[in-house]
C-alpha cells in the first residue's frame, strides 16, 4: 500500500453562482504520475488554484502529508514543497534565466543580509552551492546556454523549460504541471515528455499533470482523472479511460457515441 | 551668462536633485510591487520634516536623533498607510487605488493644517552645516555637498541591496509578478510593508534634507517635491530604481537651470519645468530615459 501525499476532500469553489469545483474529492499517491483531463471549464486549472493557496477554498479540505493545508497562502504552500507552473509561461520577463533561477532559492537560502554585504565563508559557500545546482538542473534541460539571457528575448520551448526548471530548482515534493505542452512543436512536446519522466522517476517527485495533449497523457500517466463541470466523471488507467463512454460523450458530445 | 554661471547653478541644484531622487526612488519602489502611484509619499516627506523639526525645537535633540525619529515617523506613517488605505483596496483597480492614494493625500495634509496651521515654520539649522567653501569663483554651502553624498550613497548601496539580497531579489520578483513570487514561496504582503519601509525612510531623509536646505516646514510643503518625485520616476522609466534616482537629479538641476536662464521674475515658474518634461516624456516616451525593469501589462 502506497503513502498518501495529497487528498482532496469534498473540494467546492463557487465563483457566485457558478460552482467551478464540485464536492471533488481524490488522492494522491507518493511518487505517482497523474494526468488530470477534462474539456475547457472543467475545473482543472480552478482545482491547482485551490491547492496552491491562489483561490480561496469555499468548502471541503486539501490535506498535504497528513497536515490541513486548505487555508496557507500561496507562498506558504510552495514553502511546504508544492511547485507549481502556470498555464501561460510566468517567467519574470525583465531579468535574466540565471536571476529566475535564483528566486526559487529564496526559500532555501537562510543567510541574512550581514553576509551578503560582507561576503562571508558562508554566503559565498552556499552561493557556489546554489550556482552549482541551477547549472545541472539548467544543463539537464538543455538550457545552460540560454543562462545569462533575458527571458524576453527566448523561444517559448526554452522558455518553458526554464519556467519548469525554476520549479524544480524549488525542490518540492509536489509538482503540478498546468498544460506544460500547450503551444509546443512536436519535436519540442517529446522532449517535455521525457522531462517529465525523468521529474517524477528520477527526482522522485509526486506530479500531478494537467493536459490537452491526449497522446503525452496516455503515454506518461498511471493514472487518469476526467473532470467535467467541477467533478469526477471517471477514473483510472489510460486505456480504462479511453474506453469510458462519459468521457467520450464529454470530449466529443452524443452524437459521437457508437 | 558664462559657464561659472552655469556650472553654479548646477551646483546649487544639487541638494533639491538630490531630494527628488530619493523621493523618486521611493515612488518608483512602491509602483514596483504594488502598481500604485503613491500620491501620499509627499506626505510621509512632509511627517519626516515636521518630526525633525519638532525633535529639534520641541524636544531640544540634536539634529542626528531628530534624523532618526523622522526616519521612524515616517516609516511608520508608510506602513500605516499601506495597512489601513492600500491594503483593504487591493486588486479592486486602478482608479480605486490613484483615487485612495490622492484621497490619503489631502487627508493626511489637511489633518497637518488643522494640527499646525498652514503657516510655514521655522526648521533650525546646526552650526556645523552653515559652512560655506570656494572652489575659484564658484561657491559651494556645506549642506549642499552633504546631501548630495550622503544621497549617492544611500542610492547605490540600495542598489546593491536590490541586486544581491535576499529580500532585494524578493522584492523584485513581487515586482515582476506578484502571484509567479508567491508560487517560489515569497510572501508578498511582508515583501510589500517592507518596500513602504524602505521607500518611507528615504522620503524621511528627503524631508529633513529639505527643512534643513529651505529652513522651514509647512503641511502642504510635500506636494511639488512629491509631483516631482514622481515624475522623476516616469522619467526615470517607473519600477527602475537607478533611473529614477538619476532622473530625480536631472530633474534637479533642470527646474534650477531653467529659472536661472529667464528673468527673476519668473522665478515662481520653477515647477512648470516639471510639468513641461512629463509632457513630453508621456507624449514621445512614456516608459521613460532607461529601460524599465517593470512589463507593462
Amino acid at each position: 500500500m502506497s503513502e498518501e501525499i495529497l487528498k482532496l476532500v469534498k473540494l467546492t469553489k463557487k465563483f457566485g453562482g457558478l460552482t467551478a469545483v464540485k464536492d471533488f474529492s481524490m488522492t494522491l499517491n507518493k511518487g505517482e504520475l497523474l494526468g488530470l483531463i477534462g474539456p475547457n471549464g472543467a475545473g482543472k486549472t480552478t482545482t491547482f488554484n485551490l491547492i496552491s493557496g491562489n483561490l480561496a477554498v469555499s468548502s471541503g479540505n486539501i490535506i498535504y502529508q497528513n497536515n490541513d493545508i486548505t487555508d496557507l497562502r500561496p507562498d506558504q504552500v510552495a514553502d511546504i514543497g508544492i511547485a507549481r507552473t502556470f498555464q501561460n509561461i510566468r517567467l519574470m520577463s525583465g531579468m535574466t534565466v540565471l536571476e529566475n533561477m535564483q528566486l526559487a532559492f529564496h526559500i532555501w537560502n537562510d543567510y541574512n543580509i550581514l553576509d551578503t554585504i560582507f561576503r562571508t565563508k558562508k554566503f559565498k559557500i552556499k552561493e557556489k552551492k546554489y550556482l552549482e545546482e541551477i547549472n545541472e538542473t539548467l544543463k539537464h534541460f538543455n538550457i545552460l546556454d540560454y543562462k545569462n539571457d533575458k527571458v524576453d528575448d527566448l523561444p517559448p520551448g526554452i522558455q518553458r523549460k526554464a519556467d519548469i526548471t525554476r520549479a524544480i530548482l524549488l525542490k518540492p515534493d509536489l509538482i503540478l504541471l498546468d498544460e506544460p505542452t500547450a503551444g509546443m512543436n512536436p519535436s519540442e512536446t517529446d522532449e517535455l515528455v521525457e522531462i517529465i519522466k525523468w521529474i517524477n522517476k528520477d527526482l522522485k517527485i509526486s506530479t500531478i499533470l494537467v493536459e490537452h495533449d491526449m497522446r503525452v497523457i496516455m503515454n506518461i500517466c498511471s493514472r487518469i482523472i476526467v473532470m467535467e463541470n467541477g467533478d469526477i466523471i471517471a477514473e483510472g488507467s489510460p486505456e480504462n479511460v479511453q474506453a469510458d463512454k462519459k468521457v467520450i460523450e464529454a470530449y466529443l458530445g452524443k452524437s459521437y457515441q457508437v | 551668462m558664462d559657464l561659472t554661471y552655469i556650472f553654479q547653478q548646477v551646483l546649487n541644484a544639487l541638494s533639491l536633485g538630490s531630494m527628488l531622487a530619493l523621493l523618486a526612488v521611493g515612488y518608483t519602489m512602491i509602483y514596483g510591487v504594488l502598481g500604485l502611484i503613491n500620491f501620499a509619499h509627499g506626505e510621509v516627506f512632509m511627517i519626516g520634516a515636521f518630526t525633525a523639526m519638532y525633535a529639534i525645537t520641541g524636544l531640544g535633540f540634536p539634529l542626528p536623533i531628530a534624523l532618526i525619529l523622522a526616519i521612524i515617523a515616517s516609516v511608520l506613517a508608510g506602513v500605516l498607510l499601506e495597512r489601513f488605505c492600500y491594503r483593504p483596496v487591493q486588486g479592486s483597480g486602478d482608479i480605486t487605488l490613484f483615487i485612495t492614494s490622492l484621497a490619503a493625500s489631502i487627508g493626511i495634509r489637511s489633518l497637518f493644517v488643522m494640527l499646525f496651521g498652514s503657516r510655514s515654520m521655522q526648521f533650525p539649522m546646526p552650526k556645523y552645516l552653515q559652512g560655506i567653501r570656494f572652489w575659484g569663483d564658484i561657491l559651494i554651502t556645506d549642506l549642499n555637498l552633504i546631501i548630495f553624498v550622503f544621497t549617492v550613497i544611500i542610492t547605490l548601496i540600495l542598489s546593491f541591496f536590490i541586486k544581491n539580497t535576499k529580500l532585494g531579489i524578493a522584492m523584485r520578483g513581487v515586482s515582476y509578478n506578484k502571484q509567479t513570487a508567491e508560487a517560489m514561496g515569497i510572501n508578498s504582503t511582508s515583501i510589500i510593508v517592507a518596500t513602504f519601509v524602505i521607500g518611507s525612510a528615504l522620503a524621511a531623509v528627503a524631508g529633513v534634507a529639505w527643512g534643513l536646505q529651505y529652513g522651514n516646514v509647512r503641511p502642504a510643503m510635500g506636494y511639488h517635491p512629491g509631483i516631482s518625485g514622481f515624475i522623476a520616476a516616469v522619467l526615470g522609466g517607473i519600477g527602475n530604481i537607478s533611473g529614477a534616482a538619476i532622473s530625480g537629479f536631472l530633474l534637479g538641476v533642470g527646474q534650477v537651470l531653467f529659472v536661472a536662464f529667464l528673468p527673476s521674475v519668473y522665478s515662481g515658474f520653477r515647477p512648470l519645468f516639471v510639468w513641461i518634461v512629463l509632457f513630453i516624456i508621456l507624449f514621445y516616451k512614456p516608459t521613460g530615459l532607461f529601460r524599465s525593469n517593470i512589463k507593462w501589462e
